[in-house]
């Protein structure tokens, strides 16, 4: 029914599945969170010293929203992938030490792992659907076209809608600056020029460290890139460890070319709060309003912004792509630090994607039978 | 014994209670000598191996004299030229002195990075230096390096060029990136000959992986100041490739031969070029290092202690608690890697990762580790071998003494803890010879020996 796909693939997409999910978990899917927590968890364990389990299952489900009883589940699967060491005291475990490797494909290693754990239909299909979203916007009917059955492709699209809420909230803000580096939306969401708020600044920040919401890469199609279901690693045309002065020019010119660099009501003046602030900023931080003088200046520096701009926008900003510092450190400081972490927090609920009426119906029709078939 | 085994006994312990690398009776060679076979010059007493401040290493001689009344300025000018000799950055010389040294002599000798110290008076010097108790209870005698580094291989002649090479020659290469690359060729040419069922044995095993991480540290140091904490595996393979063959040109002239030699021998290179053994998992444990390269100067250190434990039986890193966690990891993995690298048998692999995991197991479990009971020196002997234990409970009871590693713990606390006695330590020689005591008790009775008992013997 489905095309084949890669292990790299399918890690890649189970990590993307997981963070979007944020922490939902629905009756459908069995292997892809598995594999998602996975590699969640492993980027943040790299360069971390060995963790007592209690400390590493608390940050999970508090941090990183992983279900309670997922936590042993996904260790024992790093474990096979050789990343991590589960040191056992009868049949518990009470240490994770990890060694995740920085220079091999952790999504091919993990994505091996998995595979052999087998994918449900609806699983496959949600690869599937976001191996075609990240190379271009697709229409939804494209989707029913794969082949699969339209209940399940219904039941993927309800999945992928219904858990993100909070998600579709920040893709509408990233639509109304589309093709800004997330750094600058951030601070100058921080200081009050964009409805960012505060909550969903954190989230947009997670999204990033998580690898979910990438950094704009130069994709292959024109239409609205909402910095999500980005090209998977490796497919990118850029790469930062790549930057060289000859290339920058026409790293630049192509998201120049499609306005990026503009909002739609300024977009033939130049990047309207960035290169202002930078250009008519004093040494004391304060801002003024820009002179004759300081307009010719101007028009130079929104060139250099601009280029600086696209430069950020290829080689990432300054948000680390890897992992939340926050988290990191929770791994690497001591347990009363986490748990000082988690007493500020609502204890983590477990949030199930609805499902469609009909499954609903077929349960309670179940039900009311006593547990017998029709 | 030595007259001066008493002497370097207190050198030893006073180097290694402050968290050095230290050795014993170092020959010292001139590296472009004449003759086929290098004739000795002279020897250190011991070698202190200290870490720097800037993620180098140092290098320490103490230099042990108990003929009296040497002339004291004499022994200044002579320990002079050793130092120059192997690169040191200071020296102390132990002097039998009737009627004291002269205050200018010590200035004199201070003034050339000489510390000058009557008998009578080293245990002063070693109570001030490490305040308040002195290194006189740490618990690694240096009998028990001497049984490892000598005693072993004499039991198993097949192991002398390993043991030749970490007692002399690691310490006489030009530099120690250089001695740790040597280090994996010498342990791979005697891999077949280990046996690390044996834990005497593996007691070797492990302290030739002490060596090899000297070296590696100073690779990690030289690294971190080129690459910083890099996620660049292409820059780190190819910039470690360079470091480890002396430059550039070094390297691709070698990398050259290795490959007409497989040509010669109609052999398809099936790797990326010339390369450490499993060389993807030396790029791995330098990156993990990186990330915390002060670590990589602690654990040589570690590894030394845990060797010494495996003979005097002692439950082994008993003194790291949850604050060197990473430091545990880290050293494992260094320990790992070399027995991997050098293909000795997968138990010695096991083994190793069993102690470190009992160890870390236990730091987990007990959260009271880093919290030593603190007995004060008046409410008891700093160090008491009168209860010796074969088996350490999880979290030790303390004494004021002195730490094997203070770098990173609460320093000068130690666990009460049993000596190896000099009968003790000579029990194996009578059944010296090769393999003699495997054929005869697999090497239980050699390893009985051991079981530490009273000082008072």
């Amino acid at each position: 029914m489905t095309k084949p796909f890669s292990d790299e693939e399918l890690a890649v997409r189970a990590h993307d599945v997981t963070t979007c999910l944020e922490g939902g978990s629905t009756s459908e899917f069995s292997t892809l969170p598995l594999a998602g927590h996975a590699v969640t968890l492993a980027l943040h364990l790299r360069d971390c010293p060995p963790v007592p389990f209690k400390q590493v299952k608390d940050v999970c489900v508090h941090a990183l929203h992983f279900h309670p009883m997922e936590v042993e589940p996904v260790l024992e699967l790093l474990e096979e992938a050789r990343m991590v060491d589960l040191v056992r005291s009868g049949k518990q475990v009470t240490l994770i030490t990890p060694d995740v490797p920085v220079f091999s494909n952790l999504y091919a290693d993990l994505g091996a792992v998995a595979r052999p754990k087998g994918l449900t239909e609806h699983e496959q299909l949600t690869v599937q659907i976001m191996q075609q979203l990240s190379a271009a916007p697709v229409k939804a009917e494209t989707l029913y076209g794969l082949g699969a059955e339209k209940k399940i492709v219904k039941k993927v699209l309800d999945i992928g809608a219904a858990g993100t809420l909070k998600l579709k909230k920040i893709l509408g803000l990233l639509k109304k600056w589309q093709g800004w580096p997330l750094s600058t939306i951030l601070n100058e969401g921080n200081s009050g020029a964009l409805s960012w708020t505060q909550t969903t600044s954190p989230q947009s920040r997670r999204w990033p460290a998580a690898g979910s919401l990438r950094r704009l890469p130069s994709t292959t199609h024109h239409g609205i890139n909402h910095f999500i279901f980005g090209p998977r690693r490796g497919l990118a045309a850029f790469r930062s460890t790549n930057a060289t002065s000859t290339r920058m020019p026409w790293r630049w010119s192509r998201p120049c070319g499609r306005g990026n660099f503009s909002s739609t009501s300024t977009r033939s003046r130049g990047p309207p709060v960035s290169w202002r602030s930078s250009v008519t900023a004093d040494t004391s931080g304060q801002t003024r309003r820009p002179h004759s003088s300081t307009r010719k200046w101007s028009r130079v520096a929104s060139v250099i912004a601009a280029v600086n701009m696209a430069i950020s926008l290829v080689t990432g900003s300054d948000i680390e792509a890897s992992a939340d510092e926050d988290v990191t450190l929770a791994f690497q400081k001591g347990q009363e630090y986490v748990e000082s972490l988690v007493g500020r927090k609502i204890i983590a609920r477990a949030k199930t994607i609805k499902a469609p009426e009909d499954v609903q119906e077929s349960i309670d029709d179940f039900l009311l039978l006593g547990g017998k078939k029709a | 014994m030595n007259k001066d085994a008493g002497q370097k006994d207190m050198l030893y312990r006073h180097f290694r209670c402050q968290g050095w690398y230290a050795l014993l009776e170092v020959p010292v060679f001139y590296g472009r000598g004449y003759e086929h076979k290098p004739k000795l010059v002279t020897d250190v007493d011991v070698l202190g191996v200290r870490p720097s401040g800037d993620l180098s290493w140092e290098f320490v001689i103490g230099d042990c004299k108990t003929k009296k009344n040497e002339s004291p300025a004499n022994r200044v000018l002579w320990v002079r030229g050793l130092m120059e000799q192997v690169k040191a950055a200071r020296a102390f010389v132990l002097l039998k002195q009737d009627g004291g040294i002269e205050r200018d002599h010590m200035l004199f000798a201070d003034s050339h990075r000489v510390t000058l110290i009557e008998e009578a008076g080293l245990e002063t010097f070693d109570r001030c230096v490490i305040h308040p108790t002195g290194s006189k209870g740490f618990p690694e005698p240096s009998d028990a390096l001497k049984y490892i580094r000598e005693e072993v291989p004499r039991q198993y002649l097949t192991l002398a060029p390993l043991a030749d090479f970490i007692n002399r020659d690691a310490w006489n290469e030009g530099d120690l990136i250089t001695m740790m690359r040597k280090s994996l060729g010498i342990g791979r040419a005697v891999r077949r000959e280990v046996n690390p069922a044996k834990a005497n044995q593996l007691a070797f095993i492990v302290e030739a992986a002490s060596v090899f991480a000297v070296g590696l540290a100073s690779c990690v140091g030289t690294i971190f100041h080129q690459y910083l904490l890099t996620n660049d595996g292409s820059a780190l393979d190819d910039g470690l490739k360079v470091l480890i063959w002396g430059g550039r040109e070094n390297y691709e002239h070698i990398a050259g031969l290795r490959k007409q030699l497989l040509e010669a021998k109609n052999i398809q290179a099936d790797d990326g070029g010339l390369a450490l053994p499993e060389w993807p998992a030396f790029l791995q444990l330098v990156r993990s290092f990186l990330a915390a390269p002060k670590l990589a100067f602690r654990a040589p250190q570690l590894l030394r202690s845990i060797a010494i434990d495996l003979v005097v039986k002692q439950e082994p890193l008993t003194f790291y608690g949850n604050r060197d966690l990473m430091l545990l990891k880290l050293a494992m993995n260094t320990a790992l890697y070399y027995v991997n690298a050098c293909g000795f048998p997968p138990d010695a692999a096991t083994q190793i990762k069993a102690i470190f995991h009992k160890r870390m197991g236990d730091v987990a479990l007990s959260s009271q580790v880093p919290l030593p009971q603190v007995v004060r020196e008046a409410e008891g002997p700093p160090y008491s071998a009168s209860a010796p234990r074969t088996t350490a409970p999880t979290v030790p009871p303390l004494t004021v003494g002195a730490h094997p590693d203070p770098a990173g713990s609460p320093p000068l606390l130690v666990p009460t803890a049993p000596v190896l006695t000099d009968s003790a330590l000579k029990a194996p020689k009578k059944g010296g010879g090769k393999n003699r005591s495997a054929s005869k008790t697999g090497g239980t009775e050699n390893q009985q020996s051991l079981v530490p008992t009273d000082t008072n013997d």
